[in-house]
């Protein structure tokens, strides 16, 4: 509980013909539960890239495990686990092949609890890929990384387009996941409101920026007013979003 | 057990289910001896962080509201009935504060709000 799982420090990244971070401070510390939450183009899914080094940034440091994302990735990502907006799985694979492939990826992949979790959510093994449907296939993407039992996980959004049973399953899993080991998560989503119970702690990003971070309890009591305490979505709106800051 | 969550109420999440659950116990919708759920099974059924859920359980414990016992779960500890009616006083009293202060912000005083609650009741007693 003691160290930061990610921990940046004036960030400054941006793409050939479009800046995305001028100067970025965020942290996250071990074991807890971080919402990202942003508008679109905020620059969530960049950030996402950056901790897993996928991209080299600019100038600034960044942590992740306390490791360098560039310059250690393959060491960290043995310790972390992503669950992008759309699953990168072989559309042509079958189920069952890429659990196979999976677990030549990473030993020590809890194969068992995956493929118990999948047959659980009635998912075809012999299928392929391409063939599932939206939600299956990111209950695949979701149930293959939970079972890494990693140190940290990054969600990008994975509940996006998925129905509401299909993202309450998700959440589930999510918590049988926290409840079994200290694991950090970062969690970027558009439904703060479905989320708010899993999370303990928040960043706001607008525009490459962060507006407001830290514990969420601290923040709602920050913002609390005479009829009681804003909710994360609340929060959102005033602390994230253009009408909240021209207000 | 129903549990009613508000994300803006003036209550932190874990003050809420604690609440809750110590009412079921004080009310004696939860009787002593009674199982409750593990904390993972209600975290997952209320998308609740299990860290949330265990804090809850760990101060009902401390309390003495609750009792683990190791590979049996979670009960509800009996509770000698003097010590029962002092909680259920304490629980009252936290309510009526918290409906003074509701009171306060709409500019009612104690009076009129104990007034007000007689007359609520003699509209229920007319049914």
């Amino acid at each position: 509980m003691s160290g930061m799982a990610i921990e940046i420090e004036g960030l400054r990244f941006g793409y050939p013909r479009r800046p995305v971070f001028p100067s970025l401070t965020v942290s996250v510390p071990q074991g807890m539960a971080c919402g990202l939450l942003g508008p679109n183009a905020a620059g969530k899914t960049t950030l996402m890239s950056l901790l897993n080094g996928f991209y080299k940034p600019d100038s600034g440091r960044i942590r992740v495990l306390g490791m360098d994302p560039w310059k250690e990735r393959v060491a960290l990502q043995r310790r972390l686990a992503f669950v992008p907006e759309h699953p990168f799985i072989y559309p042509w694979m079958r189920v069952q092949d890429f659990l196979a492939f999976y677990a030549r990826c990473f030993p020590g992949w809890d194969a068992a609890m995956a493929r118990e979790r999948l047959e659980a959510a009635r998912i075809p093994m012999k299928a392929r890929f391409q063939s599932l449907s939206r939600g299956q296939q990111g209950r695949v993407s979701l149930e293959t990384a939970l079972a890494r039992h990693a140190d940290l996980l990054l969600l990008d959004d994975p509940t996006l387009g998925l129905d509401v049973d299909t993202r309450h399953a998700l959440y589930r899993s999510l918590v049988e996941e926290l409840a079994a080991r200290e694991v950090t998560v970062f969690f970027a989503t558009h439904l703060p409101a479905e989320v708010e119970g899993l999370l303990t702690h928040v960043i706001f990003l607008r525009e490459g920026r962060v507006t407001a971070q830290g514990e969420i309890e601290a923040m709602k009591e920050q913002h609390a007013g005479p009829e009681g305490r804003p909710s994360l979505e609340d929060l959102y709106l005033k602390l994230a979003t253009e009408d909240g800051h021209a207000a | 057990m129903q549990f009613k969550i508000d994300h803006r109420s003036a209550l932190p999440l874990y003050a809420q289910l604690k609440q809750q659950i110590q009412l079921g116990i004080l009310s004696g919708h939860l009787r002593p001896g009674e199982t409750l759920p593990p904390i993972r099974t209600l975290a997952a059924r209320l998308t609740i962080n299990p860290n949330t859920m265990a804090r809850v359980y760990r101060e009902l414990e401390a309390e003495g509201y609750l009792e683990t016992w190791q590979g049996k779960g979670c009960f509800v500890a009996a509770v000698p009935s003097a010590e029962g009616s002092k909680r259920r006083r304490a629980v009252a009293r936290e309510e009526a504060r918290l409906l003074l202060e509701k009171m306060k912000t709409l500019g009612i005083g104690v009076d009129e709000a104990i007034r007000l609650i007689k007359e609520v009741q003699n509209v229920g007693n007319g049914d």
